[in-house]
């Protein structure tokens, strides 16, 4: 078994970036909710998609574009047990505030639920596992130290241990929303493999950098450039 | 790697410790009272479950809550031991202040900063993490341990589950229609919804050649985990329970036992209308005509959110030491579907060597650990 990152998805701001074993890679401006997107992201419309805040709009987006990257087809619509970590609280603060504030604002009489619902770590996830399909485990996990590199560690184990064959590692902030696809397939030019993988992707502080060095660079464990 | 518990604390509606806890749900009696602080008016609820007599020694309530608990097991926690925290809002209250006064803390309500303090009162050196997974995020913590320990990343994990009642919560259940204008009345036939809740609950979880060549005292084995997705609604449970059997089964082949081993099970059991009638239909689909005692302490104790996997888990270890299932609290009128399962009496459970606790929440995330009696 040859565990790595089979495919990644970044959305930042309106910048677009995919790229993976299943896929060339995909690298524009974001128009997958225009009329007529170049790219066709969910296996059927996704309900009340206009109606989400906007990080859980780019978590689903982010995480269909990391499988449609690494070459699993959601078209069919068929369920699949694909496991969902995240990380970054930012967007849980923003979520937790939207709603008290609404709350006071209605005079400490009544909430409103669907605020409420967006107030917990794993509210991106349930509408990514409900708009894709994806009934794996699903819990956030956030390192103290190295919260991406955790995802990873922990889904090589979900993985090696026979629980998935893959995961989607969902790693968001306010201004980016970054989706790997981890599972078992066989070596690939974008394939990142070995228990370092994870702190390679950490280790980009920017998507520009990120981008360029996986344009020009193939992975063994290590930095090793072409 | 095999997985034990070598020490707990907690903290519930009942007061502090495990005995006030089991005592109360034995003999049938709730916690829940009627709330002082926040209901009434629009609210659709007058009742949650919380921790008699707290002191409010620390800059949040559940900081009050969790701090002295963990401060208390410090000298049975090996510093090198991981410590992870599950909490679904954490120090809400602090969010709650800070919207309200206006200023830009909001931050500080971020669980990783209760995480970083409880790391120091636990003085562990080890890697540490915040699990969130809804209203099983202690369960979840629990198998995150187990998968740690069984991956060797760590042979002793400290796993801490923690929720307060807040006027944030309170409100946002009243919202979603979910709260019981009473109390909390599981599987009951006239059930009509869930009561809020608080606890606090630490347990050491060892590797079991650590837990022996050290001469602790093994309270029981995690001996199977599993979770899964419904991938179905945000807020309402798949009805046939799809999700919930995917997750119990994955815990029965990592234990590798067939149901009928089960000797019982801590439900869910919220009292919600779709959650139970969803957790019945599931245990019917594993257990076939066959189903052992099925309870759940959420009459007694609340939803304690974030708390509520691993509080049910240690209520569910002294469950088998003892061979005896609590009531379902609140019971009055069993619902069909949990004829032959639900009791509101206490039912005896002699030889049984495992016992199944599950946890469902927002988002369709389902949980299901199985303890295996070591005492």
């Amino acid at each position: 078994m040859s565990i790595g990152i089979a495919s990644i998805a970044w959305i930042k701001n309106d910048r677009v970036y995919a790229k993976g074993v299943g896929a060339a890679a995909m690298l524009g401006v974001k128009d997958m909710r225009a009329p007529n997107p170049s790219i066709v992201l969910f296996p059927r419309p996704v309900e009340n998609f206009g109606r989400f805040p906007e990080y859980a709009k780019l978590a689903c987006e982010t995480a269909a574009l990391a499988l449609k990257a690494g070459g699993i087809d959601r078209a069919t619509g068929n369920k699949l047990d694909v496991a969902m970590l995240c990380a970054g609280y930012e967007n849980t603060t923003d979520a937790d505030c939207n709603f008290f504030q609404d709350y006071l604002d209605c005079g400490r009489e009544l909430g409103r639920g669907a605020l409420f619902v967006y107030t917990l770590p794993t509210s991106a996830l349930a509408d990514v596992s409900i708009a894709l399909g994806l009934t794996g485990a699903a819990l956030y996990l956030e390192s103290d130290i190295t919260p991406f590199a955790e995802l990873y560690l922990t889904a090589r184990g979900m993985i090696e241990n026979g629980e998935t064959k893959s995961a989607l590692l969902l790693w968001q902030n306010r201004q980016t929303s970054l989706c790997a696809l981890v599972d078992d397939r066989a070596e690939s030019e974008h394939y990142i493999r070995g228990k370092e993988a994870g702190r390679i992707v950490e280790r980009w502080n920017d998507l520009k950098d990120a981008v360029a060095y996986l344009h020009k660079t193939r992975f063994s464990g290590g930095f090793k450039t072409r | 790697m095999k997985t034990v518990i070598t020490g707990s604390r907690m903290l519930s509606p009942y007061g502090a410790g495990i005995d006030p806890a089991w005592n109360g749900l034995i003999a049938g009696e709730s916690a829940i009272r009627k709330e002082e602080e926040f209901a009434g008016g629009s609210f659709m609820s007058e009742y949650t479950a919380r921790v008699p007599n707290l002191a409010l020694k620390g800059r949040s309530r559940l900081f009050s809550m969790v701090a002295p608990l963990i401060d208390d097991m410090r000298r049975e926690i090996p510093q090198d031991s991981a410590i992870l925290l599950a909490t679904t809002v954490g120090e809400i209250d602090l969010l709650e202040k800070s919207i309200a006064d206006n200023n830009s803390d909001a931050e500080n309500a971020n669980p990783k900063r209760l995480l970083n303090d409880l790391r120091n009162i636990a003085a562990v050196k080890g890697p540490g993490a915040v699990v969130s997974a809804a209203c099983a995020s202690s369960s979840a913590a629990v198998e995150r341990a187990a998968s740690m320990i069984r991956e060797e990343r760590a042979d002793s994990v400290l796993v801490i589950g923690c929720d307060a009642v807040s006027e944030f919560v309170f409100a946002g259940f009243s919202a979603l229609m979910a709260l019981a204008p009473g109390r909390a009345r599981p599987f009951d036939r006239n059930r009509d919804g869930l009561t809020v809740g608080e606890s606090a609950c630490a347990a050491l979880l060892m590797s079991e050649e650590r837990a022996l060549s050290e001469g602790r005292k093994i309270l029981a084995e995690i001996s199977g985990c599993g979770m899964s997705s419904d991938a179905h609604h945000m807020t309402a449970p798949s009805r046939e329970g799809g999700g919930l059997v995917s997750a119990i089964q994955k815990a029965l082949r990592a234990a590798a036992i067939e149901p009928a081993r089960i000797g019982s099970v801590s439900a869910h059991g919220t009292g919600t209308d779709y959650n139970d009638a969803m957790e019945l239909k599931a245990f019917r689909r594993v257990f076939d005509d066959n189903p052992p005692p099925v309870y759940s302490i959420k009459g007694g104790t609340g939803h304690t959110m974030g708390a509520a996997g691993l509080l049910e888990i240690l209520i569910a270890v002294e469950s088998l030491r003892k061979e005896i299932a609590p009531p379902t609290t609140g019971l009055v009128d069993p619902e069909d579907e949990a004829d032959g399962m639900v009791s509101g009496l206490p039912i005896e459970t002699p030889g049984a060597e495992f016992a199944l606790s599950t946890n469902s929440g927002f988002g369709g995330i389902n949980a299901a650990i199985i303890i295996k009696k070591r005492l």
